[in-house]
C-alpha cells in the first residue's frame, strides 16, 4: 500500500519535472495571476498608503482658519490656548498674524518692508516646505530663499530684526537678532517674507503698539498712559443746582447720581472758605454699580458732562483718595484754570489744572520739597512741590490778597520769615493731579506700569487680540468635526471641508471600484487556474486511462493529479513572490543621474509585506488545491478505456 | 468443444449481452457472446472479425475495464488465478460486478491482468525501465526483483543484446524517455510492460500494427514464450485482423461478426487451431 502511495507521488513528481514545458506553461499562467495581485497589495501598502498618508496629513486639507466675526469670542492667547484644548482632534493652533519690519544680514544692505508671519514648531505649512522652528525656537527665523540671498545669510547665520514705531512724529527703533533656522522656497524670486515664532511676533507687535517689552529690554514709547477715573464729582452752587432734567439726562447716560455734600465738605473742610458749607453741593457720578475699578474706567472729558447740564456745575474727574504709604492722604484734584469753584477755596491755586505736570503736589501747609509715594516695597516715585504760575490764574489777580494766595513757601526758613504758614505742621492730606491718582490706582489694579527709564506711568500691554487663527486638525477626516465645533461657538470658519467631502465621496467610489475589480481578478483568477488544471488534466486522459487500466485506483489518480497541481501552485507562488520582490526593488530604485537612458522610470514605493506574501502564496496554493480537486476528481472517475480510446461508444 | 479439452481454464464467460449507447447519436449497439467461452491456461486466443463488430468491447469486458451492462443475465463469468500458496483460486466476476465490488475488481485487474493496447499508451513522463517497472511497483515487487525482471524483459524483447549490455547501450535505452523510441521499440516496451508483473491474462489489441512483419512475429513469439511457457499459468487474448498471424500463434480463434438487420455483433465461431502449446520456434510463412 505504502509502495503504491509513494509510486503515485513519484508519478506526480516525474510528470512535473520531466514534462517541464507543460509544467512551465502552467506555472507561468498561475504566476501571471498571482503576481499582479501581490503587486497590487504591495502598491496598496506602499505607494497608495503614502498618498493616503499625504492626503490625510495634507496641510492645506487640514487647515482651518477662523475669526471672531459677530458672535465669536475675542481671540486672545488665553482663549486660543483654551480653544486648542476644547476643540476635538487639534494638532496645532497658530495665530494668523504678521508684522512688517526691516532685516539686516551679513551685508550692509538693510532689507526694508519684510513681512514676518507667525509660525510655531511643527507648522505643517513649513514642514511641507522642508523647514520648521527647532531648538531655541523663539529665537529662530525662517526666511524665503531669495530674501536670504539678498541679505547674504545662510542656515545658522543671524539676522538683525529692526522695528520702527512712531508717535507724534517721533520715530523710535528697536532691534533684536534671530538665528536663521530654515530657508524655504516661498514661490517667487521677489518674495520678501519670513516666519518667526508667534510669541516673538506678539512681542514685536507689543513694541509697535508702544508697550514695553521686557524680554528684549525694549522700553515703552515716551508717552504716559491714558488716565482713567472711577467716577466724577459734580459741584454746584445752591442757586444753580442740578435740575430734574439734568438728573434724568445723567441717569439716561448710565450714571448713578448721588448727593454727597456732607462727605465732600468734610473731605475739603479746612481748604474751603466758611461760606462754602452753605453754598455748595457735591454729587458723586458713578456707574450704576458704584466706583469703577480696573481697566474699565471712565475716560471721557469732564467738560462733556458739564456741557450737557442746565446747571452751572463743575465736573471733577474723580478717584477715591489714596494713602501714599506714609499716612498722607492723596487727593487727586484737577480743575479748569478758570472756574468759580476755585473762589470757594482758601487758596484758589490748591487744585491743579489740566496742564500741570503729573508728579506734583500741593498742600495748604508746607510739606517739604518732595514727597515719596511707595508703589511697592522696593519701588517708589517722587513728587515735587509745585508752585502755581500766577499767569495761570489771571482772574484772581484783581483780588487784593492775590499775592498771598500764590505765596506757597519753597523752604521752611522762608516760611518762618514770612509767618504765613506753619513750617512744622505736617499735612495729613495733600493734593495731587487727578491723573497721578488715576495712575496710582491703575498701578495697583495693574493696568498701568511705572517705567523709571522714562519716568512715566505707561500702559500695561493688554493681551493681543488676533484677527484670525489657523488651526490644523490631526487628519483631514477630523476637519468637519472641528469646523462644526467652531461654528457652534459662533466663529466664522474657512476650511476645505467641502473639498474633503468630495474627496471622501471619490475615495469611496474608488474603493468600490477597486473592490469590484479585485473580486473580478480573484474570481477569474480562480476560474483560470481551475481551467488551466482542467485542461492539463484533460490532456492527460490517455495517461490517466493507462494508469487506470494498469489498476491504479481512483485515489491514486486523484493523488497524482492533486500533487502535481499543488506543486504547480507552490512553484507559481515562489516565482510570483520572487518576481514581486524584484519588482519592489526595481520600482523603488532610483537610477543614478548619469544614466539618462533610464530616467523615464518612475520611482514608486511598493511594500511587499510578508503577510501579503503568505496571503498570495497561500491563496495560490489554495486556488491550485481547490482548483485541482474538480479535475482530479473527474480524472479519477474516468472510465479507463474511454480515457484511452476516446471511442465512439461510451 | 474447446471447454472439453481444456483442463485448467483461467477465464470463463457465457451469456454476455453487452449494450452500448451513443448518447450523441442516440444509437445502441449490442455485443453478444451466446456460447460458453473458455480461455485455457497457456492458451493464445485470437479475436478476429471486421471492424465495428464489438471485438474491443468484448476485450474491455473480459479485461475488467468495463462492467457488463446486465451482470445478472450472465450465465457465468469467472477467472482463475494462482494464490500465494500456488493453488488455483476462482473469482466469480459476475457476483463481483453485481455487487459493484470495484475495489476487488481493480485488485484483480492490477494483479492478474496485463494490457498492451493498440497505441501502446506508455507513460510519457517515465523512462523505458520505469514504464516496465510500473505494474511491478503497483503490485509490491521488490526493487531487486523489479530490476532483474526489467533486464529479462529488455533482453527477451530485443531491446538489448548481451553485447549492448556490455557496451552500455542497453543502459541508454532503458533510461530513455519513451518519446525517444522508435515505433517498434515503443510497441515492444508496451508488450514487456503488459507481462512484467506476470499476469494471468494478457490482452493485446492490434499488437503488431506499428511493427514490421519480422519484428511483429518475433515480439509475439516472445510474448507467447513468456506467457504460455510450461512454467506459466497465464493466457493471452489478442485482437487482430491478421489471419496468418492468428493461425501461427493462436490456440483458439474466436470469430466475431455483425448481426444482420441489427446494430449488434456477436461471437459466431470458436475454433481450436491445435497449435502445439509448447512450440517456441516458428517459421515465417512464405
Amino acid at each position: 500500500m505504502m509502495n503504491r502511495f509513494l509510486f503515485y507521488l513519484q508519478l506526480g513528481w516525474l510528470d512535473l519535472i520531466r514534462l517541464w514545458p507543460a509544467t512551465r506553461q502552467h506555472i507561468l499562467i498561475v504566476t501571471g495571476i498571482c503576481l499582479p495581485i501581490l503587486l497590487l497589495l504591495g502598491l496598496k501598502r506602499g505607494h497608495v498608503a503614502e498618498l493616503q498618508k499625504e492626503l490625510v496629513k495634507s496641510p492645506t486639507g487640514r487647515q482651518i482658519i477662523f475669526w471672531s466675526a459677530q458672535r465669536g469670542e475675542l481671540l486672545s492667547p488665553n482663549s486660543l490656548e483654551r480653544l486648542a484644548k476644547e476643540l476635538p482632534k487639534i494638532d496645532l493652533a497658530i495665530p494668523d498674524t504678521q508684522r512688517v519690519c526691516n532685516l539686516q544680514g551679513k551685508t550692509k544692505n538693510i532689507a526694508e518692508g519684510i513681512t514676518l508671519y507667525s509660525t510655531l514648531p511643527g507648522d505643517p505649512l513649513l514642514k511641507q516646505l522642508g523647514a520648521g522652528l527647532q531648538g531655541n525656537e523663539e529665537e529662530g527665523v525662517i526666511l524665503g530663499h531669495s530674501l536670504g540671498k539678498s541679505i547674504g545669510v545662510t542656515l545658522g547665520d543671524t539676522v538683525r530684526v529692526i522695528l520702527i514705531r512712531e508717535r507724534n512724529g517721533v520715530k523710535e527703533t528697536a532691534e533684536t537678532t534671530l538665528k536663521v533656522q530654515g530657508l524655504v522656497n516661498t514661490g517667487g524670486d521677489d518674495s520678501r517674507i519670513g516666519f518667526v515664532h508667534a510669541s516673538a511676533l506678539d512681542r514685536f507687535e507689543k513694541y509697535i503698539r508702544g508697550f514695553r517689552v521686557p524680554e528684549y529690554q525694549w522700553p515703552a514709547i515716551k508717552a504716559a498712559a491714558r488716565d482713567g477715573y472711577a467716577g466724577y464729582l459734580l459741584c454746584c452752587e445752591n442757586n444753580s443746582n442740578l435740575t430734574p432734567s439734568d438728573k434724568k439726562q445723567l441717569e439716561e447716560r448710565g450714571f448713578q447720581l448721588t448727593e454727597a455734600t456732607k462727605e465732600y465738605l468734610e473731605l475739603f473742610d479746612s481748604w474751603l472758605k466758611p461760606e462754602a458749607s452753605e453754598k455748595l453741593r457735591f454729587y458723586t457720578l458713578t456707574s450704576t454699580t458704584g466706583w469703577k475699578k480696573g481697566r474699565d474706567h471712565f475716560h471721557f472729558s469732564p467738560s462733556e458732562i458739564s456741557v450737557n447740564t442746565e446747571a452751572d456745575d463743575v465736573c471733577i474727574p474723580w478717584n477715591p483718595t489714596k494713602d501714599n504709604g506714609s499716612g498722607v492722604q492723596l487727593i487727586g484734584m484737577t480743575l479748569p484754570k478758570r472756574t468759580w469753584l476755585r473762589s470757594y477755596f482758601q487758596n484758589p491755586a490748591l487744585a491743579f489744572h489740566y496742564e500741570t505736570p503729573c508728579f506734583s503736589y500741593r498742600a495748604p501747609v508746607y510739606a517739604g520739597e518732595t514727597q515719596s509715594i511707595n508703589l511697592t516695597s522696593e519701588k517708589s516715585i517722587q513728587i515735587s512741590w509745585l508752585n502755581p504760575d500766577p499767569d495761570d490764574f489771571p482772574a484772581f489777580k484783581s483780588f487784593t490778597h492775590q499775592l498771598e494766595l500764590f505765596q506757597f513757601p519753597t523752604n521752611p526758613i522762608k516760611s518762618l520769615l514770612s509767618g504765613i504758614l506753619l513750617p512744622w505742621a505736617k499735612p495729613n492730606k495733600i493734593v495731587v493731579p487727578a491723573d497721578l491718582l488715576a495712575y496710582l490706582h491703575g498701578y495697583e489694579e495693574k493696568w498701568v506700569d511705572y517705567d523709571p527709564e522714562i519716568n512715566l506711568f505707561v500702559a500695561v500691554a493688554e493681551d493681543p487680540i488676533y484677527s484670525k487663527i489657523r488651526i490644523y486638525s490631526e487628519t483631514i477626516d477630523d476637519v468637519p468635526l472641528t469646523v462644526e465645533a467652531l461654528k457652534t461657538k459662533g466663529f466664522a470658519v474657512q476650511s476645505e471641508s467641502a473639498r474633503i467631502s468630495e474627496i471622501h465621496e471619490q475615495d469611496s467610489n474608488l474603493k468600490l471600484l477597486v473592490l469590484i475589480t479585485a473580486m473580478g481578478v480573484f474570481l477569474f483568477g480562480i476560474i483560470t487556474i481551475v481551467s488551466v488544471l482542467q485542461d492539463s488534466t484533460d490532456r492527460k486522459r490517455g495517461t490517466i486511462g493507462i494508469l487506470r487500466v494498469m489498476g491504479v485506483s481512483p485515489f491514486g489518480v486523484f493523488l497524482t493529479v492533486f500533487f502535481r497541481a499543488t506543486a504547480i501552485g507552490f512553484l507559481a507562488a515562489l516565482l510570483g513572490v520572487a518576481i514581486g520582490l524584484g519588482m519592489e526593488w526595481f520600482l523603488g530604485w532610483k537610477p543614478p543621474a548619469t544614466w539618462e537612458w533610464i530616467q523615464w522610470k518612475p520611482i514608486m514605493r511598493v511594500e511587499i509585506h510578508w503577510l501579503d506574501m503568505i496571503l498570495v502564496a497561500g491563496g495560490t496554493m489554495l486556488c491550485c488545491l481547490g482548483g485541482s480537486i474538480a479535475p482530479a476528481w473527474k480524472a479519477s472517475k474516468l472510465d479507463p478505456f474511454d480515457a484511452i480510446v476516446e471511442g465512439r461508444f461510451r | 468443444m474447446l471447454s472439453n479439452i481444456i483442463e485448467e481454464p483461467v477465464l470463463e464467460l457465457e451469456g454476455l449481452e453487452q449494450r452500448l449507447t451513443d448518447p450523441e447519436r442516440g444509437e445502441e449497439f449490442l455485443v453478444r457472446v451466446p456460447q460458453k467461452f473458455v480461455v485455457p491456461r497457456r492458451g493464445v486466443i485470437a479475436l478476429l472479425g471486421p471492424s465495428g463488430c464489438g471485438k474491443t468491447t468484448l476485450l474491455t469486458v473480459l479485461g475488467l475495464l468495463r462492467a457488463p451492462s446486465q451482470p445478472n443475465s450472465l450465465k457465468s463469468f469467472c477467472i482463475w488465478t494462482r494464490n500465494n500458496e500456488g493453488e488455483m483460486e476462482k473469482h466469480d466476476l459476475k457476483k463481483l460486478w453485481f455487487d459493484r465490488n470495484l475495489t476487488q475488481i481493480e485488485h484483480l485487474r492490477r494483479k492478474y491482468i496485463g494490457f498492451a493496447l493498440q497505441s501502446g499508451e506508455l507513460l510519457p513522463s517515465l523512462t523505458v525501465s520505469e514504464n516496465i517497472k510500473a505494474p511491478m511497483h503497483l503490485n509490491g515487487f521488490s526493487k531487486k526483483l523489479a530490476n532483474s525482471r526489467v533486464q529479462e524483459l529488455l533482453s527477451s524483447f530485443g531491446l538489448s543484446s548481451q553485447g549492448e549490455i556490455n557496451s552500455g547501450k542497453s543502459t541508454r535505452l532503458e533510461n530513455s524517455r519513451i518519446n525517444k523510441l522508435s515505433g517498434g521499440e515503443y510497441q515492444r516496451v508496451a508488450l514487456a510492460r503488459a507481462i512484467a508483473h506476470k499476469p494471468t491474462l494478457v490482452f493485446v489489441d492490434e499488437p503488431t500494427s506499428a511493427l514490421n512483419r519480422d519484428l511483429a512475429w518475433e515480439a509475439l513469439n516472445q510474448l507467447r514464450n513468456m506467457q504460455s511457457s510450461h512454467e506459466s499459468h497465464g493466457a493471452t487474448i489478442m485482437i487482430t485482423h491478421d489471419e496468418q498471424l492468428a493461425d501461427a500463434f493462436a490456440t483458439t480463434i474466436v470469430r466475431m461478426a455483425p448481426v444482420k438487420g441489427m446494430a449488434a455483433g456477436e461471437v459466431i465461431e470458436i475454433t481450436q487451431t491445435h497449435q502445439p502449446l509448447k512450440t517456441m520456434d516458428f517459421e515465417l510463412p512464405s
